[in-house]
């Protein structure tokens, strides 16, 4: 048997590797989505709109990869919406209403965030309530605070150098696609690298086993809805930074939005699968689409029913690949 | 442990339902007199003699910014008269979140209710019910004709949709190109007052060379609005001439965040013109830089305020302020259209 | 005594069975046929292809090759709808019941006696209670599911079964979570069945069970049917060298190991069903727990490793009181548990074999909380290589190895922590007899290096062939204790009975 593994070649493994990685199909989506509209768009071509859909996803992106981590520990997490609209809202005030630096302001609103991820995982871990309940119930909470906050305005005259976060550029690039960019790499080494993220796809594979392995798995539940949390906030601050205002309706249904970017992305609502390349990919291709949908003058009643064609034919296809793989 | 932290729970998310819908969505309860937490603390006791009249005063959606210059109006009447006023908004622009806080005001037996319809059909029995019910009822921004309110109070969404419509057919007359192209903003595709005024803009530009090419909507979120209007500007940008904005979502964030607008518009200020709905104090940064031709407020300050005073008057047995117009069941107060324009902003824009 | 076969043609026939799966052929060129009235054995190692033949028969999966023939004519078989409307039924190893529901619901579930648009409710409690009269209930049909035993929960899907008037039973080890009491009820349903001229399939790995009950065995290999023997051929030493192509004589792996301080001390553990538990397991001893199914052995290890709650007790180990409030703490202190469940409790089913071997150890062979992948795949190979897994690769998902295999991945996960205390809950269920020898030895070996063993089996001759002591449960009580001089399967039942 030893000898058949080492007859292979290194490059047959890879090429097997890469094909059978539930991405690749992934991405040939998005390369044949790219294809078409070059073809028929010619707007499309413009480095500048590409930066633009780039910067454009990149916030659901962003959150994205902290919707898989908790979706591939099994769970799900309804109210990042809300935490991303607030953290938003935070950041703004910290600057306008407390007058407080930029940097400051931003740390409030990821702590904000993160406050509101721990409170997920304990009512999960603690009060033992279905994450779907537990995060639907904070994103009420969240969005209220939201309101009661502002009373309902937007928080505007923020400090101009906050802008830098969603507005500027570095190396001719949107800062926004470079945090996202660099969002993704530290999540996919944690997730392929470490203990922890190992530890969270047995988790999501099996809660009942990975206990009786030694291993807490009320820790890793926690992390996971605070790091969602955390990185759902930062989207939400970015945002508010691209558009010069802390919104309190900000982020309503963008939960759907960071969700459906994940399962397009490959991940399995049951839990233990999901790679952060696919969240990528994934969001990447709802912001081709909704480019294309305004590129191509779409008229606007169909445009949610394109995407929702798109993300049920991405998943039966990836179910129908799995399928056939057993 | 468990336990107490299911009681817990269970609290928070009564207060997190009752803290985004208001009160107006609790069970039937006890007529109480009205502190709510959405009404400011108010310096009260001005005149002291109507403090058991309540008005409640519902816009469409309590995210959307249009309707903040209402509270401020409905509050600044309701403080000068020494009544209650209260702003019961639902959380999303939806008829049955109306039809709900409607019943529960009835339960209540509030005095006054003005209301700005998420869809005049869906309301009109509702309303129908309160007016039966004694509740001094009334419209304002957006109309349920049939409903048997008083009055309504505004500016009719299509008119202001054909004000547009002609400051386009205006700003386009010395041009000789065939054929002007514009392209349009909309809110959540089918809400009936932003359909209204684009029906009022198609109705103004009919047999002119101004052709409507691209109707984009952005669900009456201010993210989407920017991506909509940027990613459009910037791949269309030279094949359209004006934009037609029918909802103001783009004017609520600066000028930077805009862009690719701005750079199209910059470009030709000459040939490409822009016409919005809506007058905010964050529009001000957009007029210093030139980048609006015309923008047709509506002044829901003047709505709130006039129909809070109205509803007071005709509670109190005083007589409306009101018109009457042909064909048009009830009273009509016009809060008028206020026309803003590189040349009056200045003093038509309040600062922020 | 390949030529057995009769000369009648034979109710059910299967033809040439071909099946393949990626990397495998799971099922090559296989005959098998059933007739009414008899029962007939199916017997193999894990992975030998009964499983398979049988899910080809019941219609869950389809074959690539080969025919089926029911008196004689040719029939195909699509879909579990088609096999039940032909008369085959499958009754499997994990019960497929559904928990919430009553036992009338369980057993017309999916075709509901109707009236009108309405289920009829009174119907299917007269029919249900007419079928558990058969099967030797006296429940009432309304009771849930929840509430039965595992034996009763067999019966009710042989009543499932007969309420669809099936022809051919198909029992996937049925016996393996019963007593020996259950096991002898079911099988003189079995007898009564026959009666009824119904034919029975019978997988088992138990050979008593086999030589007890069979008219005849058929022996699958590797994919392949090896040797059909009749009534009067069967015997245990035969089928097994049959089933591993060898002779297996010593069945089990003593060895003898030196026995020396006390590693584990539980004093006085009580929770809500366990009283009063007190027992010590020595360095180098393999302490077995014997008992009726419900005795609470699992309860007892599971408490100690720190699952379930403790309401009052003490735990020492070395000599050392120590606190166990969760799993981490039982890991931490050098315990490891090889579960009863193995595919609930054990196994992580979607990861590799790679990833479930280093699970519990991922402290052990990683810096800074990053992975050495290198020396997790030293680990895997290390195990793969020890323990004999059969794996096309360490990249195999465990989901797809065999229950002997998955058992060797568990037991490798844990001997991955190095542990001074192995706790094995039933380590050898539904494990084929080559597995099983590897594992006794495994044990065995441990010993000898110091590693107390503790080991729950309800395989009585398991008990008695691998332990130093026995501690004998019964109702959440230590009835008593056995030295392996003393122990028999009767000594053992008189204790815990007494």
């Amino acid at each position: 048997m030893s000898e058949k593994t080492n007859g292979q070649s290194i490059l047959d493994i890879t090429r097997n590797r890469v094909l059978k990685s539930s991405s690749f199909n992934i991405f040939l989506v998005l390369l044949l989505m790219c294809i078409a509209m070059y073809i028929v768009s010619e707007p499309f071509r413009s480095i500048d709109n590409v930066l633009a859909i780039a910067r454009n996803f990149s916030s659901y992106a962003t959150t994205g990869v902290g919707v898989s981590l908790v979706i591939i520990s099994g769970g799900i997490d309804l109210s990042l919406g809300s935490v991303f609209g607030l953290a938003g809202v935070i950041s703004c005030m910290g600057m306008v209403n407390f007058g407080l630096p930029v940097f400051p302001s931003i740390l409030l609103g990821l702590a904000a965030g993160a406050l509101f991820g721990l409170f997920n995982g304990v009512l999960v871990v603690k009060a033992k309530l279905p994450p779907f309940i537990a995060t639907l119930g904070t994103l009420s909470i969240a969005r209220s605070l939201c309101y009661i906050l502002t009373e309902g305005y937007p928080v505007t005259g923020v400090d101009t150098r906050f802008l830098f976060l969603g507005q500027g550029y570095i190396a001719g690039i949107p800062t926004p696609i470079w945090i996202m960019a660099i969002v993704a790499v530290i999540f996919a080494i944690f997730l392929n690298q470490t203990v922890t993220g190992r530890r969270i796809y047995a988790l999501g594979g099996n809660e009942e086993a990975t206990r009786i392995s030694g291993i807490s798995v009320n820790k890793i539940k926690v992390l996971t809805y605070t790091l969602c949390s955390l990185l759902a906030a930062f989207a939400g601050i970015i945002t508010a930074s691209r558009l010069g205002i802390g919104q309190p309706t900000a982020g309503q249904g963008f939960e759907m939005d960071a969700i459906a970017a994940v399962i397009i992305g490959g991940a399995s609502l049951d839990g233990g699968e999901g790679t952060v390349t696919g969240t990528i990919l994934g969001a990447a291709i709802m912001g081709v689409l909704r480019n294309a949908l305004v590129l191509l003058s779409i008229k606007s009643h169909w445009q949610s029913l394109i995407i929702g064609f798109v993300i049920i034919i991405a998943v039966t296809a990836d179910q129908l690949k799995k399928s056939r793989g057993k | 442990m468990k336990k107490v932290l299911s009681i817990l729970l269970a609290v928070l998310l009564l207060a997190a339902m009752v803290g985004c819908s208001g009160p107006g969505t609790e069970k039937p309860g006890p007529a109480e007199p009205t502190p709510t937490p959405a009404t400011e603390p108010q310096p009260e006791e001005p005149s002291g003699e109507d403090k058991d009249i309540t008005i409640a005063v519902i816009p469409q959606q309590l995210g959307n910014v249009v309707f903040l210059p209402a509270k401020e109006g409905a509050e600044d009447a309701g403080k000068e008269l020494g009544i209650n006023v209260e702003w019961q908004a639902p959380v999303r622009a939806d008829a049955t979140l109306q039809v709900e806080i409607i019943e529960g005001l009835i339960e209540r037996k509030v005095d006054g209710i003005a209301i700005s319809c998420a869809h005049p059909d869906a309301l009109k029995d509702t309303l129908a019910r309160a007016v039966e019910a004694g509740i001094a009822v009334s419209t304002f921004d957006a109309d349920s004709p049939e409903s048997g309110r008083i009055f309504y109070c505004g500016t009719e969404n299509y008119e202001a949709g054909v004000l547009c419509g002609e400051h386009m057919v205006e700003l386009f007359k010395d041009h000789d190109k065939d054929v002007i192209r514009v392209a349009q903003l909309e809110g959540i595709p089918g809400a009936f007052d932003i359909t209204a005024r684009m029906q009022g803009f198609a109705d103004a530009i009919k047999g002119t060379n101004i052709e409507v090419v691209y109707t984009g909507p952005c669900d009456d979120d201010v993210d989407k609005a920017v991506i909509v209007v940027e990613d459009y500007t910037r791949a269309n940008g030279d094949e359209i001439d004006a934009w037609f904005m029918a909802g103001g979502w783009p004017y609520v964030v600066g000028p930077d965040a805009l862009p690719e607008l701005r750079k199209w518009r910059e470009a030709d200020p000459e040939n490409r013109k822009v016409v919005t709905m809506d007058v905010f104090p964050s529009s001000k940064a957009h007029f210093d830089l030139n980048l609006i031709d015309v923008a047709v407020g509506q002044s829901f300050y003047n709505m709130g305020k006039l129909s809070v005073e109205n509803l007071y008057k005709h509670i109190t047995g005083q007589p409306v302020d009101g018109e009457e117009k042909e064909g048009f069941p009830g009273l009509f107060i016009s809060t008028g259209a206020q026309i803003v324009t590189p040349e009056n902003y200045q003093t038509e824009i309040a600062d922020e | 005594m390949k030529n057995v076969t009769p000369n009648h043609t034979p109710y059910l026939e299967m033809k040439g069975i071909t099946k393949r799966f990626p990397g495998v052929l799971a099922l090559d060129n296989i005959d098998f046929s059933v007739e009414l009235g008899k029962v007939i054995a199916l017997v193999g190692e894990n992975g030998a292809g009964k499983s398979t033949l049988m899910k080809i028969l019941s219609g869950i999966l389809t074959k690539d090759q080969g025919e089926i023939l029911i008196e004689g004519k040719q029939v195909e078989i699509d879909g579990p709808l088609t096999a039940r409307n032909l008369g085959i039924s499958i009754i499997y190893q994990e019960l497929m019941d559904i928990t919430n529901m009553n036992i009338a619901e369980n057993i017309f579930i999916g075709r509901e006696k109707r009236k009108g648009l309405f289920a009829d409710k009174k119907e299917m409690h007269e029919q249900a209670k007419e079928l558990l009269t058969r099967v030797a209930l006296d429940i009432d049909p309304q009771t849930k599911v929840a509430k039965l035993s595992t034996a009763q929960r067999q019966m009710i899907e042989v009543a499932k079964a007969l309420s669809v008037d099936a022809k051919v039973i198909i029992m996937d080890e049925p016996t393996s979570s019963l007593t020996e009491t259950e096991t002898e009820v079911l099988f003189q349903i079995i007898d009564r069945l026959k009666k009824e001229n119904v034919a029975i399939v019978f997988i088992s790995h138990r050979m008593n069970e086999i030589t007890r009950i069979s008219d005849e065995v058929a022996v699958m290999r590797d994919g392949q049917m090896v040797g059909r023997l009749n009534k009067d051929e069967i015997d245990e030493q035969r089928i097994i060298s049959m089933m591993v192509g060898r002779e297996i004589n010593d069945i089990f792996a003593k060895e003898e190991a030196e026995i020396s301080d006390i590693a584990l001390e539980v004093k006085n553990l009580n929770t809500d069903f366990l009283k009063d538990i007190s027992f010590h397991v020595r360095k180098g001893e393999v302490l077995g727990f014997a008992g009726l199914v419900g005795a609470g052995r699992s309860e007892v290890m599971r408490a100690v490793f720190g699952i379930d709650k403790k309401e009052s007790g003490e735990i020492f180990i070395h000599g050392k009181k120590v606190e166990i409030r969760n799993t981490v703490d039982a890991l931490n202190h050098g315990i490891g548990f090889v579960p009863e469940n193995r595919k609930e409790q054990g196994l992580v089913l979607g990861m590799s074999v790679r990833s479930n071997a280093s699970l519990a150890a991922l402290n052990k062979i990683s810096k800074l909380n990053f992975i050495d992948k290198k020396k997790e795949v030293e680990l895997a190979d290390k195990y793969i290589k020890d323990f004999q897994i059969r794996t096309p690769s360490r990249e195999q998902l465990v989901q797809n190895l065999s229950g002997g295999n998955q058992q060797k991945v568990v037991i490798s996960k844990w001997m991955a922590t190095k542990p001074d205390i192995l706790i094995l809950d039933e380590p050898t269920r539904g494990v084929d007899v080559g597995a099983k020898k590897e594992i006794h030895l495994l044990m065995s070996q441990l010993a000898k290096q110091g590693v107390a063993v503790i080991m729950i089996s309800s395989e009585l001759p398991e008990v008695i062939g691998m332990s130093d002591r026995i501690v004998v449960m019964h109702e959440g009580r230590i009835k008593g204790e056995i030295t392996r001089d003393n122990a028999s399967q009767e000594s053992i039942m008189r204790t815990a009975l007494s």
